[in-house]
């Protein structure tokens, strides 16, 4: 009883790349839509953040998007009005609805990922490639918000010790000069005893090994397979000519085939996977409490 | 058989003429707990890192120091790191990782232990040291304690046989220092640990060890049991304030002997004395009835669906008096501080600073001449590379200070001890005049002699006509300088009493020659008032 995000990073990065690279490599239209629709599922669905503002930037770029293509390409046969003299056509609109919702979705996935993928998860993945790599990125994650918070106190402090009693720009702008370097003394100043932490507890011993508490079950594998299975289908549909579709001179999709049926269903699948097994968690959660 | 014994140490640091430690001579047994004391620069630090090979400073020694009966230096790298652990005073920067867990497997990993290992030892680790329920936690998000006891878990995780502990709760407050301490007991009594620890704080660590000792200016002069330490140490150095109560009221009386340590012992103590005089004369606290500051029901919150830290506060504080807040933990005592000083809003209630509504204090001008915040950490005070320049920066005139730091005028404010860092941050606050000084946590990191020192320096300030607010977990603190105290209770000041009543009603948040006295005498509060009051009743024959 496992969602996507509950499952081993890997299978959780590799979701994300097969799933935006298939939008972005075949932009076919049905493809798109389907990414669009899922990606703003799973992101709805994903706990955390402030989702108003993001939905306001996103929705706004999608229409700024669509509405540019039109003006600047003028290619397509089907005229709609003209604009100084410029034809602006059908085909150009289509292209450009097509691309920005490309786009979109494609900020949809990118913005659920930095939401699901929480830093112990990078580190895990960092910590496949290297050692060190993962410590370094555990060390920077924890000391960035370190950094801004001290430079938060000491700019309170110093502002409750009367020392920003000017109002004039110019003596505001010389003492955060003079706070950012305080903070760099900080900084290694606490490096110090950092370092020393470290060489004490054995760092400089040269056998690291590395502790994940993360394990490749029988979940991850099967997930693994089955999202491979499925983009190895949109693939290979795409490679048979059966997701085919052009836009210019005229805009049209050629009749499906089954190839291209089954790269559709294989691509909505894929993309619609986090929120099945989100809702098969829950039905099974209601099954079991129901039996009590 | 003894685990470390050093012989004859002695060492230099390159370019000093004088050496930091010299010939120090001392061993200590398997599962025993010392205590190293001294003030300031006086080589404990040194001495403590030369025993772990890792941090041992650069620099010329002469002498030997054997572990488990084997040259220290010719111990394996694996087994240096692994049976000798240390635990540093910066609870913050001695943490590595973002995750409670990875900082806790850190030693483990650098020994390349296989993972089904580390698995088990962080398991149980965890378990032990109650950091199950923050185990997925990002670091910066614990308390100082949590910090502190999550760096000596990660040491544990080697199973070390020698706990070296240099000061390790300089940075936290005494309730949380009184937790950490009691773990460290706990260890060494459970698990038949050796620990060396140094330390300011000594009242409660004292009882609980098996060794003290004492180290002035290099070399080590006393060591041995405590009561026999105690006995022999001279009452007026700096060191004999830091001792238990019970041993300071027993030399106060001029006895001679074995001293008690503990409070019963000191109970008994008194017991044989008279009691035909319960309580000293004392001059009844007065105040001008004009009020510095005002507060009237206020409540803050941080978040909009977070919970209320002040619920109602509502005190008085008059003109030219010391007004101390205590209580636990977490209580909302540090948040009240800033919300007077306006850098936090509440949203409702009413502050008023000299009878002038916070609000109305136009473009900073609360803070000129009028009001200054001395924060919890007073590093974030210090913004220059030298002492001197930084009381250039807040315009003190060192000559107008109630205390002398000239001997620290070129130093860099980082490389203080921490009294002496707040004694410079209390003076930079001074550089702005304030009529008001509100002090969060004055006495971090001081030992008891500066203590006293603090509580001088705040009457000395006082009769010049300042009015002190102390924020302070520290109740010895607040009996030795306040007016009036206040108890401070989910969000609001429970009561409000001067001290000598105060304390007297209280048995868990009092100090130990209060509950020494109680019982027998009234409004006792310092060990010197007990003295007094025990040596007018005299001795039952």
């Amino acid at each position: 009883m496992k969602t996507l995000e509950g499952a081993n990073p890997v299978a959780l990065l590799l979701f994300f790349v097969y799933v935006t690279g298939l939008a972005m490599f075949i932009p076919f239209p049905f493809l798109i839509a389907a990414s669009l629709i899922c990606g703003m599922g799973y992101y709805y669905l994903t706990p955390g953040d402030k989702k108003g503002s993001f939905t306001a930037f996103a929705w706004l770029l999608f229409l700024a998007l669509t509405i540019a293509n039109p003006i600047i390409s003028h290619k397509g046969e089907t005229v709609l009005l003209f604009i100084n003299g410029r034809p602006i056509t059908l085909e150009s609109f289509y292209f450009g609805l097509n691309s920005s919702a490309m786009i979109l979705s494609a900020l949809y996935w990118f913005k659920t990922l930095t939401l699901v993928m929480s830093s112990d998860k990078l580190i895990y993945l960092t910590s496949l490639l290297s050692k060190n790599l993962s410590l370094i990125i555990s060390m920077t994650v924890r000391f960035v918000p370190l950094f801004s918070r001290q430079r938060r106190s000491i700019k309170q402090t110093q502002l409750a010790m009367g020392r920003y009693n000017d109002d004039s720009l110019t003596a505001d702008i010389r003492s955060n000069i003079r706070v950012f370097s305080i903070l760099i003394t900080w900084a290694l100043e606490g490096g110090i005893t950092s370092a020393d932490s470290m060489e004490a507890r054995g760092f400089s011993l040269g056998r690291r090994s590395c502790f994940r508490r993360e394990k490749m079950g029988l979940f991850d594998i099967s997930l693994v397979m089955i999202m491979s299975t499925l983009f190895g289908v949109c693939v290979y549909s795409r490679l048979s000519g059966g997701l085919s579709y052009s836009f210019y001179p005229r805009a049209g999709i050629a009749p499906l085939g089954i190839s291209g049926a089954a790269g559709v269903v294989a691509y909505t699948l894929l993309a619609a996977l986090p929120m099945i097994l989100k809702a098969e968690v829950s039905l099974k959660w209601r099954l079991l409490r129901s039996g009590i | 058989m003894a685990l470390v014994e050093i012989r004859d140490l002695t060492f230099t640091y390159p370019g000093c003429s004088a050496p930091a430690v010299s010939g120090v001579s001392l061993s200590l047994e398997r599962g025993s707990l010392g205590v190293l004391a001294g003030s300031t620069g006086s080589g404990k630090s040194t001495l403590l890192r030369l025993l772990k090979r890792e941090l041992s400073p650069l620099g010329e020694m002469t002498g030997k120091v054997l572990f488990d009966g084997e040259d220290l230096s010719k111990l394996s790298d694996r087994d240096s790191v692994c049976r000798i652990g240390f635990v540093m005073q910066n609870v913050d920067a001695q943490i590595v990782c973002d995750k409670v867990w990875h900082e806790l497997v850190f030693t483990l990993e650098s020994v390349g232990a296989k993972s089904s290992f580390i698995a088990f030892r962080a398991a149980e680790t965890a378990s032990y040291f109650g950091i199950d329920r923050w185990f997925e936690r990002d670091t910066a998000t614990l308390s100082g304690v949590q910090k502190q006891l999550l760096n000596l878990a990660a040491v544990m995780m080697s199973e070390p046989e020698l706990l070296i502990l240099d000061e390790p709760t300089a940075q936290l407050d005494p309730i949380a220092a009184s937790e950490f301490i009691r773990t460290v007991k706990k260890l060494c009594d459970e698990l038949g640990l050796t620990v060396l620890i140094a330390e300011h704080r000594l009242g409660e660590l004292i009882p609980l060890c098996d060794r003290l000792m004492i180290m002035e200016k290099g070399r080590l002069i006393h060591s041995g049991s405590p009561a026999k330490v105690i006995a022999e140490l001279d009452d007026k150095s700096p060191i004999a304030y830091s001792m238990p109560a019970a041993a300071r009221l027993f030399k106060a009386l001029g006895l001679k002997g074995q001293p008690p340590l503990t409070v019963s012992g000191g109970r008994a103590l008194i017991a044989e004395y008279n009691d035909s005089f319960t309580e000293n004369e004392r001059e009844s606290c007065t105040h001008s009835g004009e009020k510095a500051l005002e507060v009237k029901n206020v409540y803050f919150r941080y978040e909009r669906n977070g919970s209320d830290v002040l619920k109602g506060l509502s005190l008085d504080v008059y003109k030219g008096e010391i007004f101390c807040i205590v209580g636990a933990n977490g209580c909302g005592k540090s948040t009240a501080a800033k919300c007077i000083s306006a850098l936090l809003k509440p949203y409702s209630g009413q502050i008023r600073v000299f009878g002038k509504r916070l609000k109305d204090y136009k473009s900073r001008s609360l803070y000129t001449q009028c009001l200054t915040l001395l924060p919890q950490d007073v590093t974030t005070c210090f913004v220059r590379e030298t002492v001197r320049a930084e009381l250039e920066d807040s315009g003190t005139d060192m000559t107008s200070l109630p205390f002398d730091i000239s001997g620290l005028l070129d130093k860099h404010p980082y490389d203080l001890s921490g009294g002496e860092q707040q004694l410079l941050a209390l003076a930079k606050a001074l550089g702005s005049k304030p009529r008001l000084l509100i002090l969060d946590e004055a006495t971090k990191g001081m030992d008891d002699h500066l203590k006293r020192r603090t509580a001088e320096i705040l009457k000395e300030l006082k009769s010049r006509g300042v009015t002190v607010l102390t924020v302070t977990h520290d109740i010895e603190f607040a009996a030795l300088c306040a007016d009036r105290c206040a108890m401070f209770f989910g969000g609001e000041a429970v009561s409000v009493l001067p001290p000598n009543e105060f304390f007297d009603r209280g048995s868990f948040y009092t100090t130990n020659a209060a509950r020494i006295a109680r019982g027998k005498y009234k409004g006792v509060v310092t060990v010197e008032e007990l003295a007094t009051l025990a040596q007018k009743n005299g001795r039952r024959q």
